[in-house]
């Protein structure tokens, strides 16, 4: 079996697993586009040019999604069906949290944060009181690339905080928690938290959604080059603490929170 | 077993479990002040202090003078709504269905007392246990802000914190009871996901309600939140500090008493019949 093929497989597993779970997909992204609001929403309300706020903080919104996305499809692995008895299971059949990963960007990362991201769009239109056109992305390419750039993310958290979940007895609030790290860079903009912010992976890919509203720090052409490498730095870091993760599981077992 | 006593179980159990729940409530805690701070950072960097300002101002309809302090200390106040509705909707739906369908204690209550009387009690005393222990947080906050009148101002606001938080405890057990016994629900952590941020989108809580827009508005209007909002805003604001306010909050209070015992009642009746 070559790799691609492997790769096609696991998505079209994780996509008939998913059928399980329509309601709770419906329920998250009804959850995180109402956060949202409360967030976006009141500082709409109180900013003198609204749409500033559209074209500066929200197109960070999606690659947050896949970051925090990530992390959830890691708890899943690791609590929900360790729980169930199915991670053994997986593991057996060599889906590690890699492959997991690979499983489920699609649906729990990538469609989750796409329609979170337009329903956060159109509500935003209506506390700003402009039409849905105006809060629309202007530039389409950075737009299509950034979301490309978005699933290395998803893979990277997803690995990142599976190791953690393997490897510790860590509680569910602390995780929760966790997530709002994957805040910075993504919708707080380099131009908040400065230079400081390039040194998170996940920034760039937030900064061609940025790019695609014409608020970008760094300059299209350099940005590009920038992404090509950051996303193989992210998957190369990815598969060495999956396999890290991988073998930790083997042999010491899943460590959980016990009573 | 009479009320006084299932209330007295009830409070040693609920105490018994906050040592288990301290992390919940930081993780509370901590979102909380997270999105009041988002909220001012985010208008901050756009408007600038003056803009900011002047547009709270306007917006609340404030004639008298405020500064950024002031705005800061009604946003940590207001955030306080949040916490408490996460806490109280959550825990609350999560309870009753986990005990009618999961760890099967139903039979054991039912056996030693009436279930009405159980769900009443436990609406009182978990709204008034959340009202304190995860709004402790503001306490905080606004003696960081304000100095030893942000105690003043806190002690003001726990009494109202509270009665929401039972009010909202009752209305919890309206929604949930029908839930669990009539439709047998079973992905229950749906209900908190989805009523939570709906009901507190739909209520407002930083920003006047009517600026909402109506289709959030409508769910929100079954809860206690938007008046309760609407008043924590006015008293905090000092747009009207009338009694008329600690009246209507009493009102709300008495509605959703009302019709938690009455759902309670139909599901003791439901259950007893066979369940």
């Amino acid at each position: 079996m070559s790799y691609l093929s492997k790769i096609i497989a696991l998505i079209r597993i994780g996509v008939r697993l998913s059928k399980f779970f329509v309601t709770s997909y419906i329920s998250t992204i009804l959850n995180s586009v109402f956060w949202g609001v409360v967030v976006f929403g009141s500082a709409l309300v109180f900013a003198k040019e609204p749409l500033q706020i559209v074209y500066f903080y929200l197109p960070g919104l999606l690659v947050f999604g896949m970051a925090s996305g990530g992390v959830w499809a890691a708890t899943d692995y690791f609590r929900f069906y360790y729980h169930q008895g199915l991670t053994d299971m997986f593991l057996e059949c060599g889906v590690g949290i890699f492959e997991y990963s690979i499983m489920t960007f699609l649906v729990d990362g990538l469609l989750i944060s796409s329609l979170t991201f337009i329903f956060m769009l159109f509500i935003a239109s209506l506390y700003a009181n402009v039409s849905m056109i105006e809060v629309l992305p202007k530039f389409y390419t950075p737009l299509l690339i950034g979301v490309a750039s978005s699933i290395p993310v998803f893979i990277f958290s997803c690995c990142i905080v599976g190791l953690l979940l393997a490897t510790t007895p860590i509680e569910m609030a602390w995780i929760n928690m966790l997530q709002f790290v994957f805040l910075l860079g993504t919708i707080i903009p380099p131009q908040i938290l400065g230079t400081f912010s390039f040194f998170l992976p996940w920034t760039i890919p937030s900064e061609l959604m940025r790019a695609a509203y014409g608020t970008n720090m760094i300059p299209i052409p350099e940005l590009y080059v920038i992404d090509l490498i950051t996303v193989i730095i992210m998957i190369i870091i990815s598969i060495v603490i999956a396999k890290i993760c991988d073998k930790q599981v083997r042999k010491k077992g899943i460590s959980i929170r016990r009573g | 077993m009479r009320f006084i006593n299932v209330l007295r179980a009830i409070i040693y159990r609920e105490i018994r479990f906050l040592k288990r729940m301290i992390p919940e409530y930081i993780s509370l805690s901590f979102l909380s002040t997270l999105f009041a701070m988002s909220i001012i950072g985010i208008a901050l960097s756009v408007s600038g202090f003056n803009g900011l300002v002047s547009k709270f101002s306007q917006i609340f309809n404030i004639s008298g003078k405020i500064t950024f302090t002031d705005i800061v200390a009604a946003v940590i106040a207001f955030s306080g709504i949040l916490s408490l509705t996460t806490d109280c909707v959550g825990s609350v739906s999560q309870v009753i269905i986990y005990e009618a369908n999961m760890i099967e204690v139903l039979h054991i209550i039912a056996q030693s007392t009436y279930l009405y009387l159980y769900y009443m009690a436990f609406g009182l005393v978990y709204g008034a246990v959340s009202g304190i222990v995860s709004t402790l947080y503001i306490l905080i906050l606004l003696l960081m802000t304000l100095g030893i009148y942000g105690a003043y101002i806190y002690l003001i606001l726990i009494p109202i914190y509270v009665i929401t938080g039972i009010a909202l405890s009752y209305y919890t057990i309206t929604i949930t009871l029908p839930l669990t016994y009539i439709v047998k629900m079973r992905r229950y952590w749906t209900i908190s996901q989805v009523l939570v941020p709906i009901l507190i989108a739909g209520a407002g809580v930083f920003i006047p309600v009517n600026l909402v827009p109506l289709f959030m508005r409508v769910i929100a209007y079954t809860s206690p939140l938007p008046e309760v909002c609407m008043i924590l805003q006015q008293m905090f604001l000092k747009i009207s500090q009338s009694p008329t306010m600690l009246l209507m909050l009493m009102l709300i209070f008495m509605i959703y008493v009302g019709l938690a015992t009455y759902i309670s009642y139909k599901t003791e009746r439901l259950v007893r019949r066979g369940l």
